[in-house]
């Protein structure tokens, strides 16, 4: 229930929005790390062919 | 001398680096003084440097104190050692050791190190503004920054170009390494040094930017009014704060900076690991031992260091799930660590070991970074992290890790390449008498700090816990760390000088100058299957990704964590028709890239009156967080639509002769305007969607 004087959420409202907040940040993280891992794969299957 | 050249560009990070390295040093001696005789006046020719409204009758006041505390870390970890590791190291040798003839993009290279030079001058100038530098900690967490005089502003701003410097550097750095690797150099057969540099430039792509997003959040609360990092309810001196509309979170802040915070811990190490790495291989005389689990290690480092970052914040009481989480990811970075330490003290079995200075420095980085890494472990379990919080031990742990750690590699890294650089090497019973001063006085300064914190002496005390019964023992330990700090001070004149005598304008002699044609940016190398060109793009894009993906993880954390949470209300069906339709009309005809132009322009006319009648209708920043959200997100998208309209115009205008002179290089240029274009117009769907539909 948010504070009857100064509006503030409680406790419980605003872990939950920091278990989203970081959960969005890991996610994005997990996204790029794997188009990152996805092109080093490319790179190590390409490695043998020369110019 | 070309300013555009690699070696150039890595001289210059080089004299930058070493500069900041000198203000960092003295912002510390004067904190120093104050620990060691707090409350009693500073000596006579100190005064005057600090004048009256910083140290009345030659006493040092806390807020004066703050400002050196913030500084001397923001200085030390931002504008000297990561540019010196990352900028002069790895511009300077990377090329040399992969045999390319120049940088990727060697404009744009030239064009970080003036970005990095422009925020080093703008934080260190805000000591002379109202109010003085920045006062919140080189962490600058919210309220407190919030709050703070004008000089946390500079710090932002300083921050953000290091941010914007760091990132055209990462992809230089990284594209240099993918596509200019001279014929025959594998992966396995890589340098451990380019690994490290590698890794260090990824790490700087992705984190970075989280910082950059909290910056903008945190410029908006001290400028517009808004409240990202703002509760509701705050009370400052004993006085309820009614100007702002409250209901944000101080940990949002905590959560961005230390994304960025934790990976530039590896930042720090990562390079100073591949310096270490090449100096013991050269003088043990063997080759390195474990190469290939030495570079999974850093790999699997780099990738671990973005999800660690949370093991700062357990006190934040962000509850059992989150520090649960952060505990183990704490715990199994710190196997690379040991893999890469052992690595290197397993080189040096039965190697015919020369003791030079370099060697000296880098085998001493080897047992100071071994207890930096160790005395890391009790802060990463949030058990023995309560009772180590915030007091010396801390500033032990991470001194162990980058002073006499990444710093002592540095100088081993400066004595090693000297003669590359200059054809001259430097004098080595110079070097022995800087070296051994060091290495006694570094310890002398922070082995005393472990037992402080452990005694539980809280850090940031100007009066080094004067107040307090459990710091009196160590009051008596502080002038004697003050003594070490300035012996280890003339103990860095012998370097100088060494530098200084010894110095010859580069001869190239000692290096093998590589006469290797690079493949054109805009051409595919076989072995890579893309041209640097849209690998660049592609990297700047996962940049942009992270930085709006940090926007969007604060934009989340607020509003699932508010009770109340409006919306703009409408559709912003022109705004989309515009951007949508820029985005679909870029293509080879001139005419459509000035159609492009036109719409994108016309999208940021019709956003910014958007924003002009919702402040008319009262509707402001500072009105509550929703609206500050919105012009926040709104306003940053808008700035890249600008930015991909004068890149759309400057195709189509001074650019538009390639088209027929070289096409495959325009080609490649619409290519990568093509792409920008649809990240742009995905991020603002999800705007839409964050602010208009859900």
């Amino acid at each position: 229930m948010a504070c009857p004087i100064c509006g503030a959420p409680d406790s419980f409202v605003i872990a939950s929005g920091i278990r989203a907040g970081a959960l969005v940040l890991v996610l994005v993280s997990a996204g790029v790390f794997a188009a990152i891992a996805r092109f080093a794969w490319r790179l190590w299957t390409l490695q043998d062919q020369r110019a | 001398m070309r300013l555009t050249d690699h070696k150039t560009v890595g001289l210059q990070y080089g004299l930058t680096g070493l500069f900041f390295l000198l203000v960092g040093f003295m912002l510390m001696i004067l904190m120093r003084w104050q620990l060691a005789w707090p409350g009693q006046p500073l000596p006579a020719w100190m005064v005057p440097m600090l004048g009256e409204a910083n140290a009345p009758g030659g006493i040092m006041l806390p807020e004066f104190y703050n400002q050196l505390v913030a500084m001397h870390g923001s200085v030390m970890v931002f504008l000297a050692v990561v540019p010196l590791a990352a900028g002069a190291f790895g511009n300077y040798l990377v090329p040399l050791m992969i045999g390319a003839n120049e940088m990727a993009f060697p404009r744009l290279n030239a064009l970080s190190y003036w970005l990095y030079l422009a925020a080093g001058l703008v934080m260190v100038a805000s000591f002379f503004v109202t109010g003085g530098a920045a006062n919140s900690g080189w962490t600058a967490y919210a309220p407190l920054a919030v709050l703070a005089t004008s000089g946390q502003t500079f710090w932002l701003v300083g921050i953000f170009l290091i941010g914007l410097s760091s990132t055209l550097g990462a992809i230089n750095m990284l594209v240099t390494i993918v596509q200019h690797r001279a014929p025959g150099l594998t992966w396995v057969t890589l340098p451990f040094f380019v690994w490290s540099q590698l890794v260090t430039a990824l790490l700087l792509l992705l984190a970075f930017p989280a910082l950059q997003a909290a910056a903008i959040f945190q410029v908006m609360d001290r400028l517009a009014g808004t409240s990202f990092f703002m509760p509701s309810g705050m009370v400052v001196g004993g006085v309820p704060l009614t100007v702002v509309s409250g209901g944000g979170n101080p940990l949002l802040w905590q959560h961005l900076f230390w994304f960025l915070g934790h990976p530039e811990v590896y930042v720090l190490i990562l390079p100073a690991m591949g310096i270490v790495a090449e100096v013991i291989t050269v003088n043990a005389r063997r080759p390195l031992w474990g190469y290939g689990l030495m570079v999974s290690s850093v790999l699997f480092m780099g990738g671990m260091s973005m999800i660690v970052w949370a093991h700062h914040m357990f006190l934040s009481g962000m509850g059992t799930t989150l520090t649960s989480f952060f505990q183990v990811t704490t715990m199994i970075i710190s196997i690379p660590s040991v893999v890469l330490v052992t690595s290197l003290v397993l080189t040096l079995w039965g190697g015919s070991i020369r003791f030079n200075t370099p060697m000296l420095f880098a085998l001493a980085f080897l047992p100071m970074f071994g207890i930096g890494g160790l005395t890391g472990l009790p802060l990463g379990l949030a058990a023995s992290d309560v009772a180590l919080h915030d007091t010396y031990y801390v500033v032990a742990h991470f001194h162990y890790l980058v002073a006499p750690g990444t710093v002592f590699a540095l100088f081993a890294g400066i004595y090693h390449w000297y003669p590359s650089i200059t054809g001259r090497k430097m004098h080595e019973g110079l070097g022995q008498i800087h070296f051994w001063g060091s290495f006694v006085l570094m310890n002398a300064i922070f082995l005393p700090m472990f037992a402080m914190g452990l005694m539980g002496v809280n850090r940031r005390l100007y009066d080094a816990g004067l107040q307090y019964a459990l710091a009196q023992p160590t009051l008596t330990w502080q002038p004697y760390m003050t003594y070490a700090a300035v012996a280890l001070g003339f103990f860095q004149i012998p370097f100088v000088l060494n530098l200084i005598l010894t110095a010859r304008p580069p001869t190239g002699s000692g290096t093998v100058t590589p006469e290797i044609a690079d493949i054109p940016a805009y051409l595919v190398r076989p072995d890579t299957g893309i041209s640097a060109t849209r690998l660049g793009i592609w990297l700047l894009l996962a940049s942009e990704v992270m930085f709006f993906g940090a926007l969007f993880s604060g934009y989340v954390m607020l509003r699932v964590g508010s009770t109340t949470w409006g919306h703009v209300g409408g559709f912003p069906w022109l705004e989309t028709a515009l951007l949508m339709g820029a985005g679909l009309a870029v293509g080879r005809p001139r005419a459509n890239l000035m159609g492009a132009n036109a719409l994108a322009l016309a999208f940021v006319a019709v956003t910014m009156a958007n924003g002009v009648v919702m402040i008319g209708k009262g509707l402001t920043p500072a009105s509550d967080l929703m609206i500050g959200s919105w012009f926040t997100l709104t306003g940053v998208h808008a700035l890249h639509v600008f930015a991909g309209a004068i890149a759309t115009g400057w195709l189509a205008g001074p650019s538009y002769g390639m088209a027929a002179d070289d096409p495959d290089r325009w080609a490649s240029r619409l290519s990568a305007l093509r792409l920008y274009w649809l990240f742009v117009d995905i991020v603002w769907l999800v705007i839409v969607a964050g602010f208009y539909v859900v």
